[in-house]
C-alpha cells in the first residue's frame, strides 16, 4: 500500500466522510494508529474501473487544522507527510458555512482538491437548493454532488480527484480581508527560499507562523533563521494591534466570512416548511422533564439486551468450550501438558472468549446510539453531573458499561477526545463492579447473610464502587490530571438512519480488537497463573492439598501478614491471588482450598464449608468481598488499558492503586466492624 | 416611630393640614396605631396633635424628619444608582437600612455619594463596567488600560462593554450563559484567549454571528446553542465568555 498513489478523505466529523469512504472501500479496510498517536486512522486500497489501485486514507473528523487536538495534528501530518496526490473533502451540504471554513484551510495544503458535497438529498428535504456549478466556480475546485449513504456520486469523487492529480491542479488562494492579506505577504516575503518550504506550502505554512501555530514554528525551526521569527511576530504584534484581536482568531474570522459571503452566494432557501425531525425529537429527548427519564430508559434497554439477550449465546459458548476441554482432556493422557492445555490455555482463553457474543451486542449497540446521534444527547443531559466529578459527560456511558465487564468499557471510552478525560475516565471505570465479581458476592453474600439481608448487602457493593468511581475520578482530576477539562464544547449533530455496513463495520472491528489483543495476552496471562498454581507439586503421597504447596499457595501464606489487618487468612489470600486472572476464578479457588470439587460449587457444599469454616464470618466476608471490589482488575482489563492509553504507565498505576484502595477498604471495614462489634 | 415622623414629614410638604387618617392610610397601619405613635411622638416633643386636630411637627420634629428624609434620599439613591436596585424595592430597603445603620455609617455612605458625584473619574466607564459585571459580564482587561482610557491616553474603541464611543447610553451586553431560550443574539465580543477561544471560533462563534439559546439540559447546564445552521452545546462556562446583544426584531 506504500508505494500506491494515495487519495486522502477529510472533513468535519458527522458529515459522511466514513460513509463515502466505506462505500468505496467496503470492508476491506484496516484501522491502525498513526504513527507516534493513540488517533486512528483508517486505510485501505481501491480499485479503480480502469485497473489502476489507489491507496485510500480516512483521515480523523476535525474542525480545523489547528495544532490544538491530536486528531488535527494527524490530519495534517498525514497530508504533509504522506504526500496525497488529491485530497477528498467531504462537506455537509445542509451545514455549508461551517464545513466551507474547514475547506479553506484545507485548500491552502496546495494540494490537488475535490470537494464532496455530500448529503445533498438531506439539503433538498430541508428545502435547500445549492447552486453547485456556482460554487465551483467561487471555489476553483471540482465539486461533486454526492449522497454517500446510496452511493451516489461517490465513483464521480474518485475520477475527479484522480484527474485534478494528473493535471496538477493546485487550488487557487482565496483572498482574506485587506489587513489580514497584508500582514500574510509580508510572512511570506520574509520567508527564505522555497528549500525549507515547498512552493505548493508557503502560502499554508506563512498563515500558520502568522497565526503563531506552535506545530509549524518547530518544523520550521531548521530552516528559518531566528531573525525571521522575529519579524513575523512583529508582523503578528502590528496586526493584533491594529485590529484588537489575536491573530488566529482574526483569521478564523475572516475564514468564517469567505465561508459565510460563498454559502449565501450559492444557497437558495426554499420553502421554510416543517420544523425539522431532529429539532422536534430533541424537544422531547433533551427536554428538561423527560431527559433524564429517557436515557435511564435507554441504558436500561442497552444493559438487557447484552447481559440477558447476550446471555444464552454465552452459555452456547460455554458449553462449546467445555466440550472442547471434555475432548483433549480425553484424548490425551495425563500429566503436565494436558494439564497446560485443558486448564491453563483454553481454560483462561476460553473464560474471555465466551464473552464475544455480549461484547458484539454492547459494540452493537454502542454503535448504533453514536451513529444515530443519540450518544451525543446522553452526553448533553449527563453532562452536569459527570463535570461535577471532574468528568466529561461523554465519561457517562463508558463508566456505566463498567458495571457488566470493564474490557469493552475502557474500550468505549475512545469518544472522549481530552486526553486527561479520557485516561482519568480508564483509570475509575475497574471500579465499577463488573459481572464477573457477582458469583463472588453471590457465594459469599448467600453463605452468610440471610437472603433478604444478602440482596441489601450486593447492592452496597455496587454503589460503594460507584462512589468510590466517582471519587477517584475527582481525585485524579485534581492532582495528576489537572487543569481545564476540554471545554465542553460538542455539536449536536441531526439524527440520521444509519447505514447497516457503518454498524457492523464499527461493531466488527472493535469487537475484533477485543478477540485479538486481550485474547493474546489473556493466554500467555492465563498459563502463567496456572503454572504459579500447579507447581511446585507436593512429592507424591503427601496429604498436603497440592495448592497450598504451589507457588500461588506460597504467595498467599507470604501475603498472610499483609493482608491479615483485613482479617483474611492465607487460604482467602490464595483466593484474591488467583482472582488476578480473572475474577470468577476467586469462587473456583475458594472451592479447592476447601476440599471441595468443581462439580460441587454450585451446591450448598461451598456454602458449607466456608460457613464452617472458623477462620470465616460474617465481617470477613464483607471485607473479603469489598477487596474483590476494588482490587487489581483482571489480567484482561489490566492488558486493554495498556493498549488504548498507549504507555505502560497507565496499566501500572491502575494496579498500584486498586490494591492499595483496596487493602484500606477491606482493612476499614474489618477493624471498625470489629471495633463496633459487628 | 421615625418611620411616622418621616410619613407625616413628607405628607406636610404636599397639604396644609396632616390627619391622623392620612397617615394610617399611607404607612398601611391602623389608627390606634396612629393614635399610640403620635402620643409617644408627643411626649418626645417633636409633634403637636391636638385630639381629631391636624398633627404639627415641631421645630425639633421638623428638623429630625429632614434629617431622616435625606439619610433616606441618599440611601435610595446609593441603591438605585450604583447598586442598580429598582425602585419600590429600593425604598423599602432604604427604610429597613435606616433603622439599622448607624449614624456615622450613614454619614459615610453620604460622603461617599457625593464624592462619587465630583469625582472626576465619575465619567470614566468604571460604573458602567460594575454595572455590567453584574449582568453577568467579565472583565478581565487589567485596571490600568481602563485608568489609561480615562486619562485620555488610549482611544477607548470597546474598552467598556457595550460603549459605542458615541456618547450615547451604554447598551449591556450580556454573556450567552444567561440569555433565554428563543431569543436571537448578535455575538458583539468574545472574551479568552487559547485553545478554548480557538475552539469557539473553529466552530463558528465570531463577531456578528447570529446565535440562538435552543434550550438548556435538564440538570442546568450545558446549553444547545444555534448557530450557523446547527447545534453546538456550550457549558455555562464557555457561554459565559460570549457576550452578545438580543436582536430587535
Amino acid at each position: 500500500m506504500r508505494d500506491l498513489p494515495l487519495i486522502a478523505f477529510a472533513g468535519n466529523p458527522n458529515s459522511g466522510k466514513t460513509t463515502l469512504f466505506n462505500s468505496l472501500t467496503g470492508a476491506h479496510q484496516h484501522v491502525s494508529n498513526y504513527p507516534g498517536a493513540t488517533v486512528e486512522v483508517t486505510r485501505a486500497t481501491y480499485r479503480a474501473p480502469d485497473g489502476e489501485e489507489l491507496a485510500l486514507v480516512d483521515l480523523p473528523g476535525t474542525y480545523s487544522l489547528t495544532a490544538y487536538s491530536p486528531e488535527e495534528r494527524v490530519a495534517r501530518k498525514a497530508i504533509i507527510e504522506d504526500g496525497p496526490i488529491a485530497i477528498v473533502c467531504v462537506l455537509d451540504a445542509s451545514n455549508l458555512e461551517r464545513n466551507l471554513y474547514f475547506l479553506t484551510q484545507v485548500l491552502e495544503l496546495g494540494v490537488p482538491t475535490v470537494a464532496a458535497l455530500n448529503m445533498v438529498d438531506e439539503a433538498e428535504r430541508r428545502g435547500l437548493s445549492l447552486d453547485t456549478a456556482r460554487l465551483e466556480k467561487l471555489l476553483g475546485v471540482p465539486v461533486v454532488p454526492t449522497v454517500a449513504r446510496r452511493g451516489e456520486g461517490v465513483a464521480e469523487v474518485i475520477r475527479r480527484a484522480r484527474e485534478s492529480a494528473r493535471d496538477g491542479a493546485r487550488p487557487k488562494p482565496l483572498r482574506f480581508g485587506a489587513h489580514v492579506e497584508s500582514a500574510v505577504g509580508e510572512v511570506l516575503r520574509s520567508l527564505p527560499g522555497t528549500d525549507g518550504v515547498p512552493e505548493a506550502r508557503r502560502r499554508f505554512a506563512a498563515i500558520k507562523l502568522l497565526e503563531g501555530d506552535r506545530d509549524m514554528a518547530t518544523d520550521l525551526a531548521a530552516c528559518v533563521p531566528a531573525s525571521t521569527f522575529g519579524r513575523i511576530a512583529e508582523v503578528r504584534a502590528h496586526l493584533e494591534a491594529h485590529l484588537g484581536d489575536e491573530a488566529e482568531i482574526l483569521v478564523a474570522d475572516e475564514r468564517y466570512g469567505i465561508a459565510s459571503g460563498i454559502a449565501r452566494e450559492v444557497t437558495r432557501e426554499g420553502h421554510r416548511g416543517r420544523v425539522r425531525t431532529t429539532e422536534q425529537i430533541d424537544a422531547v429527548v433533551t427536554n428538561r422533564v423527560l431527559g433524564l427519564p429517557i436515557l435511564v430508559l435507554v441504558m436500561w434497554g442497552l444493559f438487557e439486551c447484552v447481559f440477558h439477550v447476550g446471555a444464552p449465546a454465552m452459555r452456547g459458548l460455554e458449553s462449546v468450550f467445555g466440550w472442547v476441554q471434555g475432548a483433549v482432556g480425553s484424548t490425551l493422557p495425563e500429566g503436565a501438558v494436558r494439564s497446560l492445555l485443558v486448564d491453563g490455555a483454553l481454560g483462561g482463553v476460553g473464560g474471555v472468549l465466551v464473552f464475544l457474543p455480549q461484547v458484539l451486542l454492547l459494540f452493537l449497540g454502542i454503535a448504533l446510539l453514536e451513529d444515530t446521534g443519540y450518544l451525543a444527547r446522553a452526553a448533553f443531559v449527563i453532562d452536569r453531573v459527570m463535570h461535577t466529578f471532574g468528568l466529561h459527560g461523554k465519561s457517562f456511558i463508558p463508566m456505566l458499561l463498567g458495571l457488566g465487564c470493564s474490557v469493552p468499557a475502557v474500550m468505549s471510552a475512545r469518544t472522549l477526545s481530552d486526553p486527561k478525560d479520557r485516561i482519568a475516565t480508564i483509570l475509575v471505570i475497574p471500579l465499577m463492579s463488573c459481572s464477573a465479581r457477582l458469583p463472588v458476592y453471590a457465594l459469599l453474600a448467600g453463605a452468610f447473610f440471610a437472603p433478604d439481608r444478602a440482596a441489601l448487602v450486593v447492592l452496597s457493593l455496587y454503589v460503594l464502587g460507584i462512589l468510590l468511581a466517582v471519587s477517584a475520578a475527582k481525585v485524579f482530576r485534581s492532582t495528576l490530571f489537572r487543569g481545564e477539562s476540554a471545554p465542553f464544547v460538542m455539536e449536536l449533530p441531526p439524527y440520521r438512519a444509519p447505514t447497516a455496513l457503518a454498524l457492523l463495520a464499527h461493531t466488527w472491528e472493535r469487537a475484533w480488537m477485543y478477540v485479538q489483543k486481550a485474547g493474546t495476552t489473556i493466554l500467555a496471562m492465563s498459563l502463567i497463573v496456572w503454572a504459579v498454581s500447579s507447581y511446585p507439586q507436593p512429592p507424591a503421597g503427601s496429604s498436603v492439598p497440592p495448592i497450598e504447596y504451589s507457588l500461588a499457595g506460597r504467595a498467599g501464606r507470604a501475603l498472610e501478614p499483609v493482608l491479615r489487618p483485613c482479617g483474611f487468612d492465607w487460604r482467602l489470600d490464595v483466593a484474591l491471588v488467583s482472582g488476578l486472572a480473572a475474577k470468577e476464578v476467586v469462587v473456583a479457588s475458594l472451592a479447592t482450598i476447601h476440599g471441595v470439587g468443581s462439580d460441587e460449587e454450585d451446591s450448598g457444599t461451598l456454602r458449607d464449608a466456608l460457613r464452617a469454616d472458623r477462620a470465616m464470618s460474617p465481617l470477613i466476608a464483607y471485607a473479603f468481598m469489598v477487596f474483590v471490589l476494588v482490587y487489581i482488575p483482571c489480567v484482561s482489563t489490566v492488558a486493554v488499558v495498556w493498549r488504548e492509553t498507549g504507555h505502560w504507565r497507565w496499566p501500572l498505576l491502575l494496579v498500584c492503586y486498586t490494591t492499595l484502595l483496596a487493602w484500606c477498604c477491606a482493612m476499614a471495614v474489618y477493624q471498625i466492624g470489629t471495633l463496633v462489634g459487628l | 416611630m421615625e418611620d411616622y415622623l418621616e410619613a407625616i414629614f413628607r405628607l406636610s410638604e404636599s397639604r396644609r393640614d396632616v390627619r391622623v387618617k392620612q397617615i394610617a392610610e399611607v404607612l398601611g397601619v391602623s389608627l390606634p396605631s396612629v393614635t399610640s405613635a403620635l402620643k409617644t411622638l408627643s411626649e418626645a416633643d417633636l409633634i403637636a396633635h391636638q385630639r381629631y386636630g391636624a398633627v404639627e411637627l415641631t421645630e425639633e420634629g421638623r428638623a429630625r424628619a429632614q434629617a431622616i428624609c435625606s439619610r433616606h434620599g441618599t440611601l435610595v439613591r446609593f441603591l438605585t444608582e450604583i447598586l442598580l436596585v429598582d425602585g419600590d424595592t429600593a425604598d423599602k430597603e432604604a427604610c429597613a437600612m435606616e433603622h439599622s445603620v448607624g449614624q456615622s455609617t450613614l454619614q459615610r455612605l453620604t460622603g461617599f455619594m457625593g464624592a462619587i458625584q465630583r469625582c472626576p473619574r465619575h465619567d470614566a466607564a468604571w460604573l458602567d463596567r460594575l454595572h455590567g459585571r453584574w449582568q453577568g459580564a467579565s472583565c478581565d482587561e487589567p485596571c490600568e488600560a481602563c485608568i489609561l482610557v480615562v486619562d485620555g491616553l488610549l482611544p477607548p474603541e470597546d474598552q467598556c462593554p457595550g460603549s459605542n464611543g458615541n456618547g450615547d447610553s451604554p447598551s449591556f451586553l450580556m454573556p450567552l450563559s444567561r440569555c433565554a431560550p428563543g431569543v436571537q443574539c448578535v455575538i458583539r465580543r468574545v472574551r479568552g484567549h487559547g485553545p478554548t477561544r480557538r475552539r469557539l471560533a473553529d466552530m463558528g462563534i465570531c463577531k456578528g454571528t447570529t446565535v440562538e439559546v435552543q434550550r438548556v439540559a435538564p440538570l442546568g447546564d450545558p446549553l444547545d446553542v444555534k448557530v450557523r445552521g446547527y447545534h453546538l452545546c456550550l457549558r455555562k462556562h464557555e457561554a459565559s465568555s460570549i457576550l452578545v446583544e438580543p436582536v430587535q426584531s
